[in-house]
């Protein structure tokens, strides 16, 4: 069942316009499916990666040695690889519709443009930190 | 902001969690109200709830660094 509509599309297409290079998103999930989440999450994707040639998308299941280059917390994982392929630490942990839907398409274009909202007292306060952290947001799918 | 601080700093990962989705992990972590940020710094754990500005997530941050120093 489709995720967005037409009128969805038409203004990720418009958002996506400003895309420079490219973006690959990487579902990790248990397989055997049967999880309503991880169908959601591959249709958006699918979607998604259907409006732009900047944006590909690609599935592995949980345990396979191409998930194992990665490191996931929890299943079902979406993660995003800058142009370079390079994994930049972005996870999503379940569907990332509601309120992580604007989020997704946000880290999409700053992977793809090298850019962040950051201000440069903020960037460089966060580039300080010289120990790993991991930083969990939650958030609810409405 | 998580994703942000992930894209600028490699020892930092960010995640965005459904709270809808894992009822149990958002249990431990008495996810009552969202958003919930929490700071995972080895064994300590800091968090906040809302939609902050960039210079308190910063401070929260460091804060949790700090602590963890300490």
């Amino acid at each position: 069942m489709p995720i967005m509509t037409e009128a969805n599309k038409n203004q990720v297409r418009a958002y996506f316009g400003q895309l420079q290079r490219p973006v690959k998103a990487i579902l990790v999930a248990e397989p055997g499916g049967g999880n309503p989440y991880v169908d959601a999450t591959r249709e958006l994707m699918g979607e998604l990666a259907e409006l732009t040639d900047k944006l590909s998308f690609e599935e592995y299941a949980a345990g396979s040695p191409e998930a194992a280059q990665y490191v996931i917390d929890r299943l079902p994982a979406l993660l995003l690889l800058d142009p370079e392929g390079r994994d930049r630490g972005i996870r999503f942990y379940g569907a990332p519709l509601g309120r992580e839907f604007m989020p997704l398409l946000e880290d999409i274009v700053d992977l793809s443009t090298g850019k962040d909202d950051l201000s440069q007292q903020g960037r460089a306060a966060i580039q300080a930190i010289q120990q790993d952290v991991v930083l969990e947001v939650f958030t609810t799918p409405t | 902001m998580a994703h942000m601080a992930a894209m600028v700093n490699p020892r930092i990962r960010g995640a965005m969690i459904d709270a809808a989705e894992f009822p149990d992990y958002s249990r431990e972590h008495s996810v009552y109200a969202v958003p919930k940020t929490i700071i995972k710094v080895g064994d300590h754990v800091h968090s906040f709830e809302g939609r902050v500005p960039e210079s308190m997530f910063i401070s929260a941050l460091r804060q949790a660094v700090q602590h963890h120093q300490h």
